[in-house]
């Protein structure tokens, strides 16, 4: 696959090119892709049969990505006419809220109409409104403390790049917390599954492997959960946060996610992320002998929890 | 480039080829800095550029509508001085701004801090006679190291591209991908010593790579113009030049994935140093850097001609930079997202 670079010029497929149908669909551009004029923008926001390549500018360096309008991808040659969406994937660990995104973010500061937070990859504060959990009345609020670790979705109607972003702690359509709030710290005292303290923490991992993970399909925590019981609830700007009732399994968890993200670099692209359990499984077995990614795994796991250093 | 050799003395490379590049990613780990490259030019000429941003600025340089870049040169020796900033707040500030799309982030601040990692020493080729080289020969860099000695062009070549690359690698929009190189005007008897002439190369003289300035033999004081100097080439040089373009334009054609054509290399920062250079060249190279305007021209005849040989020097250096800088950024790229063994699965499916 070809890496593009700022300044690369992304020739769309043209009608010539496609097998069946005469009409392209309409396009939408992602990150890192940027329409050269607002004539191009508009041509090509609205399916048109014209046989006129298009053309964006890439401002970012990274693999092209694409999907059609079911959300399924292909990044193989054929079939690409029928994509929609475009986007380039880059391995920028600056994230940018966009809405609907779970975040995991910290409180750094309350008022009394809201909570303002840090999302660490962000560099902008993000703000919470104190009546947006699930059961919040004016009378009835939540006490979050400095330094609090939430859990939460970016609000959808967030504005532009230079207005401060809101998040929520309640689904807005539905009115329920669905998991959303804070995520016990180590200044709650919690209580996991077997009754005895849990442990819990957050894990810092980059955003493709966080933008991953967040797809019910990716293999690597159920395959996680073979080993050791936890919860845990995953961030796209970047973090993972999990609880776990004993610290070994925690600095497991790292060392899985870690490795992860070692080998996720061989493909941003998410497919290679969620078969990279296989596909790592074959590319360490070459060095650690015979095995599949759930061996992997069961040793990375016995390693750490049996105290090995 | 791996075949080119690092030492003059072992094996001296053409006029027109570059050192051995070497571009590192993610040098840096991610509680430094954003984005952090490390770009170098053969062993001895290295910068580490690193990037932090886009973060929360002072409300005194906040600017409403765009971000604003604060760019940092930091020397190998010594302490930043006025060469060092003079670079950093002229040249690199204006090289990055021109192509940063600093509008796409408000009120944040980019802040892009350069170090000058290896700068070897002039080494004098053998057959150098240093005494009579010198007589009545005015240099136009201090010889021995002096504080407010300006940069060296390959210096300011290495530290603008390590500065682009991190701003790439920080994932901050740019319109273009920033290629710098350097070039010296040296006397023949300088090029002879530490490059390769014509007597070695081929005779077609239409390629880029090879010179066709050896042609007349006789003619000692004839110049010669070399692409990236080392630092004994640069002391040596009647005059000195840095010129930095904006490559964009390389078609990527989704029907087969495939690159198509070259980049077009648009001429956004010129320096030079030494020499008879007056504004009117400067001007009419920012205007004739459209690729393909200007023709192959009769070298053995630029010798005399300040203006022709300072536009030969802007082609060579706009070929060496779209001919080896810029596919080997796109390489370091490749390397650092898939795997230097290649292990990305070119089929793989994405799915949302």
């Amino acid at each position: 696959m070809v890496i593009l670079l700022p300044g690369d010029v992304v020739q769309f497929p043209t009608a010539s090119s496609s097998s069946a149908s005469s009409s392209l669909p309409a396009i939408r551009l992602g990150p890192g892709l940027l329409w050269p004029s607002e004539e191009a923008k508009a041509a090509a926001s609205s399916s048109s049969s014209a046989s006129q390549p298009r053309f964006v500018l890439a401002t970012q360096a990274g693999l092209l990505g694409s999907v059609d309008e079911k959300g399924k991808g292909k990044a193989s040659s054929e079939g690409n006419a029928k994509q929609q969406g475009w986007w380039i994937e880059g391995r920028t660990q600056r994230y940018s809220p966009s809405p609907r995104d779970p975040i995991i973010g910290q409180v750094t500061a309350r008022n009394a109409d809201f909570y303002t937070l840090t999302l660490h990859t962000s560099p902008h504060q993000i703000t919470l409104p104190v009546l947006a959990f699930e059961g919040a009345t004016k009378r009835h609020r939540p006490n979050l403390k400095i330094g609090a670790t939430v859990y939460g979705l970016v609000a959808s109607d967030v504005a532009g790049a230079g207005m401060e972003a809101e998040m929520t702690c309640v689904d807005q359509s539905t009115g329920k917390g669905e998991g959303m709030g804070e995520l016990d710290g180590p200044s709650t005292a919690a209580v996991g599954a077997t009754g005895t303290p849990s442990v819990s923490g957050l894990i810092s991992v980059s955003l493709p492997l966080a933008r991953s993970l967040l797809r019910p399909s990716h293999p690597l925590l159920p395959l996680l959960a073979q080993h050791f019981p936890f919860e845990s609830a995953v961030g796209a700007n970047g973090f993972v946060w999990m609880r776990v009732d004993r610290k070994e399994h925690l600095v497991a968890a790292k060392a899985i996610l870690e490795e992860a993200d070692r080998l996720g670099s061989t493909g941003v692209v998410g497919e290679e992320e969620e078969g990279k359990v296989g596909k790592e499984g074959k590319a360490l077995s070459a060095r650690w002998g015979a095995g599949l990614g759930e061996k992997q795994v069961r040793d990375i796991v016995r390693r750490v929890v049996k105290g090995d250093a | 480039m791996s075949s080119q050799a690092s030492s003059s003395r072992a094996q001296p490379r053409t006029y027109n080829a570059l050192r051995p590049l070497n571009i590192s990613h993610g040098v840096l780990p991610l509680s430094h800095s954003t984005g952090s490259t490390s770009f170098s030019l053969g062993h001895s000429q290295s910068s580490l550029a690193s990037v932090q941003g886009p973060i929360e600025v002072r409300i005194r340089d906040e600017l409403t509508d765009q971000a604003t870049l604060q760019c940092t040169a930091i020397p190998l020796r010594g302490q930043q001085g006025v060469a060092a900033n003079s670079f950093a707040v002229g040249t690199l500030q204006k090289a990055l701004s021109s192509v940063v799309l600093l509008h796409r982030y408000p009120r944040s601040l980019i802040q892009v801090t350069v170090q000058t990692t290896d700068e070897a020493k002039a080494s004098t080729p053998l057959g150098w006679d240093r005494a009579q080289s010198s007589a009545g020969r005015k240099s136009i860099r201090p010889r021995r190291p002096h504080p407010d000695a300006s940069w060296t062009m390959a210096e300011r070549a290495t530290s603008v591209n390590a500065a682009g690359l991190a701003l790439i690698q920080a994932g901050i929009s740019c319109s273009a991908t920033i290629c710098a190189v350097s070039v010296a005007v040296v006397p023949r008897k300088v090029a002879r010593l530490t490059r390769k002439g014509k007597g070695r190369a081929t005779a077609a003289s239409g390629a880029m790579d090879e010179d066709g300035s050896d042609s007349e033999d006789g003619n000692e004081a004839a110049q010669i113009i070399l692409v990236d100097p080392d630092t004994f080439e640069e002391e040596q040089a009647a005059s000195v030049h840095l010129f930095a373009f904006a490559m964009a334009g390389q078609v990527v054609s989704c029907d087969d994935g495939q690159l198509k054509g070259e980049p077009e290399a648009r001429l956004i920062l010129v320096e030079s140093e030494g020499g008879k250079v007056d504004s009117r060249l400067v001007s009419s190279a920012a205007a004739t850097s459209k690729r393909g305007a200007l023709q192959p021209l009769i070298i053995s005849r630029i010798a005399s001609s300040p203006s022709l040989q300072y536009l030969e020097a802007i082609r060579r250096a706009r070929s060496a930079a779209v001919g080896k800088i810029h596919p080997a950024i796109r390489q370091s790229f490749d390397e650092q997202l898939l795997g230097s063994g290649k292990q990305g699965d070119a089929d793989g499916d994405v799915v949302m």
